[in-house]
């Protein structure tokens, strides 16, 4: 059974579950046209698109699958002969190191219900050539031999001009690494037609009439398939077949009007970002998880909405609030390419002032451990990352002492002492890449973990633990400085507890933390059925580009932390 | 799957970015492309958006470590009309003729009309939505320096030397300093295109330099930028002796009690506050009773606060596309023209943005939204320097930058975020004394009821770490001495 016959008979199964008919669904579902990504894009100040891509609308229902309107344009022998070129060029016009990353990527989005779709893909190429010290990337779109050789002999002259003034740079070694990988994946989404999409979106969308509540599932999926090929001029050729998912599925209850503070809207950690197919909204289970999260919702618009004395309060963050909290400062922090200061003038730096000060140093209780995690479907798996290392999982945070940061080929040197005190390889770790191969790789693990305690606390019991706080579900945003130092965390829903039970929904409140000190408050990690897998989207980088991340990350509770009110008071 | 190489000889001339002259599209070279991938469809009414963006980025860390990024972006889109409101859009970034074919003929492009496609009526004359087959008038910009193109191969070699020499000059002999720099130039061109119809166009370059100094120790930083269209009147030295200074001077911090002080703010915090405010204006949103200047319940039945006074009436704040100190491109994305406006005269409310979409709707001009905007003192009001701000100052900090800003409170555009690159305690007229970094919470809209003074506008360089990518759209406003600036509490960070 190929893969739109498996979704054609998963739909059809959940029609009936639902009581209606497939064609029914079809019929209400309107595969309206994708607007214009230009409209976005274009004025005579930001860059017309961070990502180069092909987009294309698809008619408004179409029984071929989304692969026959956007298939792949350019032959992976051809993109291989390119990168070949391209190392050759470098090296004859004088590069002491060259690498070269070409990649055709595909992209499939489907929006809420089935109404907004883009499809599109990018072509492109990013070429790094390495003279002395100086270091030149050139990056473009639709790599063509006589753009790529032109690129080389731009970048090599470029890096020769500044090796003049730049400090020597030592890349470490690296095997050569040669072959051919693909993400495995079940049901190829590329092969599922458009009419099928819709009809597994608007099966989210028909949970709202099921329910008979004004609880509405928004569902919306970016699906990515890429080849990338990487070529070095130390010899290394490799080609990956990557696929990925990013879902999104968000609970809105209530009407909302600008200002209405009793709407309220969560995002689901059901689906998390990994490397996987259309499978992955396939599963049996889901919708009765879907129905069990409104379930909760509506309770939680049972709660009178009210507002608390601000100040220090004992908080219990779940596993979405805390991992976004982490993932905004902590995961940062132990770049190595912040704590050298590489990213000063545009991110920040790090709030350890060195990596030696950072190594060793204890930040919370001996339960809290901290991981880059690959293989399985964890979000960003590669066979090789960007600069053709074998990505590993490594702990960042062991035993609540940080004991490792990320690093790539050129600056894993500054770790050296610490790696050789403890019998490592001086090498870095594989979590160098990018999402566009016409910007520059950077550090960027793509799934970190959090564990959780075994036999830790579920949420109901940490929250039955406290006496006077906050319970906080979900995060809006984690506001950081430029270091990472602290910050505010504002949840997508609050609740006060008392005595151990949720008295009030709180609206308008953020939690004002240090970290350091918020990690050192942190006196329980939950169990297992707290952990929740949420995006982490970071930027970074010179031109500065997002990438997607995962964490993981269990529910705490935290003896203190600043509650404080989002409400401006006029003076 | 194509290999062709480049059939289209006016890039091939721009393939070395080192190669003097301009690299992005002609006028005549754009509408020559369009023209061609026109050709290939059969879609009626079909139009087609391209934008080309040259970019070249140098960076310099601790004085010696350089990368140097070039990038060129070029982009074909397509969007068309059936009937009223559905659009159906390409977006390419080929150039072989080939390969663009392909991707049309792939999209079903070449078809008309598309098969099954809903909503479609009978074309209607009189459908506003059919005003892109009617040509528009634009105002004249001038957003084109050629000493920016000419950086774009000459500056980074020189430049970075320069600002490297200026640091260890600036550094002395115990070298305590450690800088982190940027200098980027790009030029781009924009084309909307409607045979016999709407002809939008517009090419812009600019230019920004930025410096970022701290402490070895990690106790001190300071940070300045200039942005340019301009580039001949960046002054790349000055940029890293300010950051210098501002390091060096933020030495040994000081504790100070948060809460609310006169604020004196540098063109770059009170640009970091503005940049917030620009959606605020959509009048939908204000009509919905959602925005700052919504006046839900009026006993007269109004629900907008035009004509009424919102700001200290010290403020105007305009935006204008030809305006010398930055400027933009006269039109929407869909080439809808915006020429100048006004938003704010004497502190009264003049105008709210509508998109195109929403003119249509309520039957007014389009006017893009103040992200690009002039906040200045009002004819006649007195101006002040910042000296003279710090020298009326009894007690109060100076803020050169913030951190991060979020908003919060979405009814007043509460902000939340923290000071970074040097904050210093006044008393009695000068500065006292640098002082530990402090989390604020504030609202531009309610700042601007609170001007003690305001001083000479300033296009403002914001770095590269923004969000929305670089470069922003131009935002030039002045220093400003505000009252009651809500310091909300301290921050751990340097």
């Amino acid at each position: 059974m190929n893969s739109s016959h498996r979704a054609v008979e998963h739909v059809s199964s959940l029609a009936s579950s639902i009581g209606q008919s497939r064609r029914t669904f079809l019929t209400r579902s309107s595969l309206a046209l994708a607007t214009g990504l230009i409209g976005r894009s274009l004025h005579a100040g930001t860059s017309p698109t961070r990502h180069m891509h092909h987009v294309i609308s698809i008619p408004v229902r179409s029984r071929r699958p989304v692969a026959s309107f956007a298939p792949p344009l350019i032959d992976p022998d051809h993109m291989r002969n390119m990168a070949r070129i391209a190392i050759e060029a470098a090296t004859r016009a004088g590069a002491h190191y060259a690498d070269v990353r070409i990649g055709d990527q595909r992209t499939f989005v489907n929006g809420s219900l089935g109404t907004t779709w883009r499809l599109g893909f990018t072509h492109g190429y990013g070429l790094r050539v390495q003279v002395g010290g100086g270091v030149a990337f050139v990056g473009g779109t639709d790599p063509t031999a006589d753009r790529l050789v032109a690129a080389a002999h731009s970048a090599v002259a470029t890096a020769r001009g500044i090796a003049r003034i730049a400090a020597p740079l030592l890349r470490v070694p690296a095997p050569v690494v040669t072959g051919e990988w693909m993400t495995s994946v079940e049901v190829d989404p590329f092969e599922v037609s458009p009419d099928d999409h819709a009809f597994v979106a608007n099966g989210f969308g028909a949970l709202k009439g099921y329910y008979g509540r004004v609880v509405a599932p928004a569902e919306s999926c970016k699906w990515t398939s890429e080849t990338r090929v990487f070529a070095s001029s130390d010899g290394s050729l490799v080609t990956q077949q990557l696929r990925r998912a990013v879902p999104e599925l968000w609970l809105d209850a209530t009407p909302a009007t600008f200002g209405d503070r009793a709407r309220l809207i969560h995002q689901l950690s059901l689906v998390p970002p990994c490397n996987a197919g259309f499978e992955i909204l396939l599963g049996t289970d889901l919708h009765a998880r879907i129905i069990e999260a409104m379930h909760d919702m509506e309770s939680w618009r049972t709660y009178a909405g009210g507002s608390i004395e601000v100040g220090r309060k004992e908080v219990v963050l779940d596993g979405q609030a805390f991992g976004a909290l982490i993932g905004k400062t902590v995961v940062p922090a132990l770049m190595l390419n912040n704590l050298l200061g590489d990213e000063q003038d545009v991110t920040g730096t790090s709030f350890f002032a060195s990596p030696d000060a950072a190594l060793g140093q204890q930040l919370g209780v001996p339960q809290l451990a901290l991981s880059v995690v690959t293989g399985g479907t964890h979000f960003g798996r590669m066979q090789w990352d960007d600069e053709g290392i074998v990505p590993r999982t490594f702990p960042l945070i062991d035993r609540g002492a940080i004991v490792d940061c990320v690093a790539s080929r050129t600056d894993v040197q500054a770790l050296s002492s610490w790696y050789t005190q403890r019998g490592q390889p001086v090498v870095p770790a594989g979590a160098f890449s990018t999402e566009d191969v016409s910007l520059v790789p950077r550090p960027s693990p793509g799934a970190l973990v959090v564990e959780s305690v075994p036999a830790g606390p579920s949420l109901t019991e940490l929250v039955k633990a406290m006496k006077d706080g906050l319970l906080v579900r979900g995060a809006w945003d984690v506001q950081v400085d430029q270091q990472g130092a602290g910050g505010s965390l504002i949840p997508q829903v609050a609740f006060e507890v008392r005595d151990g039970r949720i008295t009030q929904r709180i609206d308008d409140f953020r939690v004002d933390f240090s970290t350091k000190k918020l990690l050192k408050e942190l006196t329980v990690i939950g169990g297992p059925m707290t952990s929740e897998t949420m995006p982490n989207p970071h930027w970074g980088g010179l031109p500065l580009q997002n990438m997607m991340q995962t964490m993981t990350a269990p529910a705490v509770h935290i003896r203190e932390a600043n509650v404080a009110s989002n409400k401006m008071v006029v003076s | 799957m194509s290999t062709h190489a480049d059939p289209l000889s006016c890039l091939a001339r721009r393939a070395s970015v080192d190669a003097p002259g301009r690299r992005v599209f002609t006028r005549d070279e754009a509408i020559a492309l369009a023209e061609r991938a026109l050709s290939m469809s059969a879609m009626q009414k079909f139009g087609i958006a391209i934008s080309h963006r040259v970019t070249a980025v140098t960076k310099i860390v601790g004085g010696r470590r350089i990368q140097c990024v070039d990038s060129d972006q070029l982009n074909l889109g397509f969007p068309s009309e059936i009937g009223s409101k559905i659009q159906i859009s390409v977006e390419t970034n080929v150039r072989d003729a080939e390969m663009l074919r392909q991707v049309i003929r792939t999209a079903g492009l070449h078809k008309t009309p598309l098969p099954n496609a809903e909503d479609q009526k009978p074309d209607d004359p009189d459908d506003p939505y059919h005003s892109f087959d009617r040509p528009q008038h634009y105002l004249p910009v001038t957003l084109w320096h050629d000493s920016t193109i000419e950086a774009m191969s000459t500056a980074r070699g020189e430049t970075i030397a320069n600002m490297a020499d200026t640091m260890r000059n600036g550094d002395g002999r115990d070298r305590q300093l450690t800088m982190a720099g940027s200098v980027a130039v790009t030029s781009n061109v924009y084309l909307m295109y409607f045979p016999g119809g709407r002809i939008a166009w517009g090419e812009a370059t600019d230019s920004e330099v930025t410096a970022s100094v701290r402490a070895r120790d990690g106790r001190a930083s300071g940070w300045s930028g200039q942005t340019n269209r301009d580039w001949s009147q960046i002054q790349p030295e000055r940029v890293v002796q300010e950051a210098i200074d501002m390091a060096n001077r933020s030495r040994g911090p000081v504790r100070m009690e948060p809460g609310r002080h006169t604020a004196i703010l540098s063109p770059v915090a009170v640009g970091q506050l503005v940049r917030h405010m620009s959606s605020n204006f959509a009048a939908v949103r204000n009509r919905a009773g959602g925005g700052p200047f919504s006046h839900v319940g009026a006993p007269n039945g109004r629900n907008l606060r035009l004509g009424e006074r919102v700001f200290d009436e010290r403020i105007t704040m305009f935006t204008d596309p030809n305006d010398p100190l930055g400027g933009d491109f006269p039109f929407f994305t869909d080439g809808t023209p915006s020429g100048r406006q006004s938003w704010i005269e004497g502190g009264v409310l003049q105008a709210l943005s509508y998109d195109p979409y929403d003119a249509l709707k309520y039957g007014k001009t389009a006017i893009r939204d103040p992200e690009s905007v002039h906040v200045m003192a009002a004819p006649g009001a007195k101006t002040a320097t910042v000296a003279e701000m710090i020298a009326n100052c009894e007690r109060g900090f100076y803020v050169n930058r913030f951190s991060n800003l979020i908003e919060v409170d979405q009814n007043s555009t509460g902000l939340i975020g923290s000071t970074r690159d040097g904050c210093f305690y006044i008393k009695d007229g000068k500065i006292n004394s640098p002082v530990v970094n402090f989390r604020i919470f504030e609202s531009p809209f309610l700042m601007f009821n609170r001007i003690m003074a305001v001083g000479t506008s300033e296009r403002v360089a914001f770095g590269f770490g923004d969000v929305h990518g670089w470069p922003l759209r131009p935002i030039i406003v002045p220093p400003l001495m505000v009252r009651d600036f809500n310091f909300s509490g301290m921050s751990d960070a340097v």
